[in-house]
C-alpha cells in the first residue's frame, strides 16, 4: 500500500513522516554517501519538502519501507536548481509534468542489485496511478542508467534529457517518462496483481473526490 | 548545428519505428558507422547449460557478416569469448580490446583462434554495451567493424541508443511470440516439444496416444504457423520464441 500525502498535511502524520525522513537519511546519506544532506538527528530534509510536494509512502506492517516525492516542475526542483548539468538545454516545465525524487526502498525489501522487488515496483505503479488520477502524464526522473531499459520494458515513453553523469557512487541520467493506461497495465502484470496500490490521505483524498465528481 | 542529444533522439526515434531486427540494426548502425561500427548483434547472455540451438533464442538481433554467427554458434565460442565474459562481470560499456584480459588461460588457444577468425569476417574492432533487463538477465549490444575510431563523446551516445535498440528488440520479440502463441494449439505445441527431443512422428503418436497421421498433421500445421520450411527450422523458431523450452 502506498499512502499519498500532501506536503500541506505532513504535520498531521508525524509518525509516518518521521519514518520517511529517517529512511531518506539511511539511504541517501549513509548508503549513497550524499554527505551534504547529513543531519545530526539522522532525519534528511531539504528545501523541496514544501507544502506543494507530494509524498508517496510505501508501508508494510505499519512500517515505512519505500518512498518517493513528487515536485511540480513549474516550481524550483532538483533538475532546475540542483543538477542543471544533467540536462542538455533548458529543463522542461509544464503543469502536467512532475519531478520524482528521493526514490528509495529499505534494504530488507530489495531484490539484489539486478532486481526491482515488490516495494520498488509498487512505487512505480503508485506514481503512475497517482498521475493518471491527477492529470499528470509524465515525470522527470534522475535515475541510474540501468533503469532506462526497465522503463522501456514497462512501456514508459522514455526520453533522455541528457547523458549519464557520475553523482556520488552512481551514474545518473535525467529522463522524462511519459505514461498511460498501457504503462499501468504493464506495471500491474509485472507486479502480478491488478489491485490499486495508492491510498489518498487528508487533503489528497478530498482533492481526489473532487476530481472524481 | 544539432547537439549530441538531438542526434541521439533522432536515432532513438528511428529505432522506435523499426518493425524488424534488421531495421533496428539499420537504425543503430546508420549512426555508429561514422565510428567504423557497421554491424551489430544484440541478445541476452546464454547460460552454460544452453548448447546448440538453445543459444540462438538469446539472439535478439543478429546482423554480423554472413557466416560468422553460424560458425560462432557451431563452435560454441560463446563459452570462451572474452567479450561475453567481460559483459557478464562488468556492466560498463567497453571497447572489444578491453576484453582481452578476460581470456582464460585454459582456453587461450581457442580464444585467440576465434579472434583471428573474426578478423577474416572483417570484425577486427568493436564496442559492447552491457545492460540488465527487467527480469534481471544480463543483455548486451555488440557493435563491430574493420577499423574503429570512437571519439570520447561517442560512448555515452552509443550506450543510450543501444539501450533503446534492445528495448525495441525485446518488444518486437514479445509481439511475435504472442502472435504465434495465439495461433498454435496446445496439441501442436506438445508435438513440437517432442519433435525438439528428436522423436519421430510415430514415437510422438505413441507418446500422445494419437494416430501417426494426426501427429503428422499437428506438426505440419505448426510448421506453417511458425513459417518454417522443415522440422529443424520449426523447432528452432519455437525455441527462439520461448514457446518450448
Amino acid at each position: 500500500m502506498i499512502y499519498v500525502v500532501s506536503g500541506k498535511d505532513a504535520d498531521q502524520y508525524p509518525d509516518l513522516m518521521q519514518q520517511v525522513h529517517r529512511l531518506r537519511h539511511d539511504v541517501f546519506v549513509d548508503e549513497l554517501g550524499w554527505s551534504d544532506l547529513a543531519n545530526d538527528d539522522r532525519m534528511e530534509t531539504d528545501q523541496f519538502d514544501r507544502p506543494d510536494a507530494i509524498h508517496h509512502i510505501s508501508v508494510r506492517d505499519d512500517k515505512v519501507v519505500g518512498y518517493q516525492r513528487m515536485l511540480p516542475t513549474l516550481k524550483p526542483h532538483l533538475l532546475s536548481d540542483v543538477f542543471p548539468e544533467l540536462c542538455e538545454g533548458k529543463a522542461p516545465r509544464a503543469i502536467d509534468l512532475y519531478e520524482l525524487t528521493r526514490y528509495c526502498v529499505a534494504p530488507a525489501y530489495r531484490e539484489g542489485r539486478r532486481g526491482v522487488g515488490s516495494v520498488g515496483s509498487e512505487l512505480l505503479t503508485g506514481f503512475v496511478e497517482w498521475g493518471l488520477d491527477s492529470g499528470v502524464n509524465r515525470i522527470i526522473i534522475e535515475f541510474e542508467t540501468i533503469w532506462v531499459l526497465r522503463a522501456l520494458q514497462l512501456k514508459f515513453l522514455v526520453r533522455p534529457l541528457g547523458f549519464e553523469t557520475r553523482i556520488g557512487k552512481q551514474k545518473i541520467v535525467a529522463t522524462q517518462l511519459g505514461f498511460n493506461r498501457a504503462t499501468l497495465k504493464a506495471l500491474r502484470e509485472y507486479q502480478g496483481h491488478h489491485n490499486p496500490v495508492v491510498s489518498y490521505l487528508g487533503e489528497m483524498e478530498v482533492e481526489q473526490k473532487a476530481l472524481a465528481s | 548545428m544539432a547537439t549530441a542529444l538531438d542526434q541521439t533522439l533522432d536515432v532513438i526515434a528511428r529505432i522506435d519505428k523499426a518493425i524488424s531486427p534488421q531495421e533496428i540494426c539499420d537504425g543503430l548502425t546508420h549512426f555508429t558507422s561514422d565510428f567504423g561500427l557497421d554491424c551489430m548483434i544484440a541478445g541476452t547472455m546464454p547460460s552454460p547449460r544452453d548448447h546448440g540451438k538453445a543459444q540462438e533464442q538469446h539472439l535478439l538481433v543478429s546482423e554480423f557478416p554472413n557466416g560468422w554467427m553460424e560458425r560462432y554458434l557451431r563452435k560454441e565460442y560463446v563459452f570462451i569469448d572474452p567479450i561475453i565474459r567481460r559483459i557478464q562481470s562488468d556492466l560498463a560499456p567497453f571497447h572489444w580490446l578491453e576484453a582481452l584480459p578476460y581470456i582464460q588461460d585454459e582456453t587461450a588457444g581457442v580464444a585467440t583462434r576465434m579472434l583471428n577468425e573474426a578478423c577474416e569476417f572483417n570484425l577486427k574492432a568493436g564496442f559492447a554495451v552491457p545492460m540488465i533487463t527487467l527480469d534481471g538477465t544480463i543483455a548486451a549490444v555488440s557493435l563491430g567493424g574493420e577499423k574503429t575510431d570512437i571519439p570520447p563523446h561517442a560512448p555515452a551516445m552509443i550506450s543510450m541508443v543501444s539501450t533503446f535498440a534492445i528495448g525495441r528488440a525485446i518488444e518486437l520479440r514479445s509481439r511475435e511470440r504472442k502472435r504465434i502463441e495465439a495461433r498454435l494449439t496446445p496439441r501442436e505445441i506438445e508435438c513440437l516439444k517432442w519433435a525438439a527431443e528428436g522423436k519421430t512422428e510415430w514415437e510422438i503418436s505413441v507418446i500422445l496416444s494419437i494416430s501417426e497421421h494426426t501427429a503428422d498433421k499437428h506438426l505440419a500445421n505448426a510448421h506453417r504457423k511458425l513459417k518454417a520450411a522443415n522440422r529443424p527450422q520449426a523447432v528452432a523458431n519455437a525455441i527462439r520464441l520461448g514457446l518450448i523450452p
